[in-house]
């Protein structure tokens, strides 16, 4: 595995600074097509005369005043609802604990240079990642991660097995930056596990073949597990747990 | 306008496809008769033009929505304005600042607004990008 460096999660300004222009202006596409579909449907409904001298048929009018209405309400449903994950993403509460990897990861394929690493004690909130390796295996069975040692933190690397729409930067930062290519996608999704993961010291990094996660090992185990990888064997073992 | 004066097609690039249904409805009421296309454009923000403008009739007028997938429309309108000098280009947006219409017009539009919230307003700017197509027409 290469080593890679660490992403560093993104100032909090800038992504705020990102998601309220997103806010204001892409949540305007379907309020405006809510509303002139609405103002079409009357036109077409008090003034037929005027609906009826157009090539297009009064009921072929309303066809698209109703998809109109039907289709704004939903993107609308559908960028508040990934404003709301991102919101609930905030507000959720985590609890932490100490587990060794092997317990996190608990159904997956490990491959690991050193036969210690999955009996590291990482210390977070499990349910996050649990949700983001089940996301990024589709449905691949069982997942293969690969483990690595990074200082303080141990490195998950995987190969993702969804479709992601393309993106840049990581997906919390493209759903910030556009809710109308991104809400209701898998990356959204993504973008708030992200945030999970980074509210509890982790870090996320994510392309379309590999997706590397770092996770906080135990402040106590630390030390302990150094020790205990002196000396470890270097040879690559596979341990399906 | 009347039916003689005006541009020979108009293209509406925007990949918010209801909008650009009710744009097509809006011409059909201003200007029967007139050819309107849809290009969705949502994949064409990079590379060649897309296909429909590169063989827009000259003259045209297109409508394109300044966010396509997310991305700002610039470098396609870039290459349209330099590749098809003779089509007018007018970029619409659900929000405009002063600054992004600065930079539609810097890219090549010749006109850029804000996409209205009432039909009243938008077949007054619909008449308002014909009106300079035709007289794009008629200058050349």
């Amino acid at each position: 595995m290469v080593d890679v460096v660490r992403p560093a999660p993104a100032p909090a300004a800038e992504l705020l600074s990102r998601l309220i222009y997103a806010v204001s202006h892409d949540l305007r596409s379907p309020a405006l097509t809510l509303s002139l579909s609405g103002e079409l449907v009357e036109d077409a409904v008090r003034s037929p005369a005027r609906a009826t001298a157009a090539p297009a048929a009064p009921g072929e009018r309303l066809d698209v005043a109703l998809h109109g209405l039907r289709e704004g309400g939903r993107d609308l449903e559908r960028m508040l609802g990934a404003v709301t994950a991102l919101s609930r993403a905030l507000q959720r509460d985590l609890t932490p604990r100490t587990l060794p990897l092997a317990e996190l990861l608990a159904g997956s394929q490990l491959v690991a240079a050193d036969a210690a690493l999955p009996t590291l004690a990482v210390h977070l909130d499990p349910a996050p990642a649990r949700e983001l390796l089940a996301l990024l295996a589709g449905d691949a069975a069982p997942l293969r991660v690969e483990l690595q040692r990074s200082g303080g933190d141990v490195v998950l690397c995987l190969v993702p097995a969804l479709e992601l729409p393309p993106f840049e930067d990581s997906p919390l930062a493209a759903l910030c930056g556009s809710l109308t290519a991104y809400a209701g996608t898998a990356l959204a999704e993504l973008a708030v596990l992200q945030l999970l993961l980074e509210r509890q010291g982790a870090a996320l990094q994510l392309e379309a073949a590999e997706a590397r996660l770092w996770l906080p090992l135990a402040p106590g185990a630390t030390d302990a597990a150094a020790r205990a990888l002196e000396g470890a064997p270097a040879l690559a073992i596979e341990r399906a747990l | 306008m009347s039916g003689a004066l005006r541009p020979p097609a108009v293209l509406v690039v925007d990949d918010e496809h209801d909008h650009a249904l009710i744009v097509r409805e809006l011409l059909a009421m201003a200007e029967p008769g007139l050819s309107v296309e849809l290009v969705a454009g949502a994949s064409s923000t990079h590379g060649a033009l897309p296909p429909s403008i590169d063989g827009a009739p000259a003259g045209a007028l297109v409508l394109i929505d300044r966010l396509l997938a997310g991305r700002d429309c610039y470098p396609m309108l870039g290459r349209c304005a330099c590749e098809r000098p003779d089509l007018t280009l007018a970029v619409l947006s659900a929000a405009l600042s002063e600054e992004e219409r600065g930079r539609a017009l810097a890219a090549g539009a010749h006109e850029a607004a804000e996409k209205p919230a009432t039909l009243v307003e938008w077949r007054e700017l619909l008449r308002r990008l014909l009106a300079l197509s035709v007289m794009r027409l008629d200058t050349r």
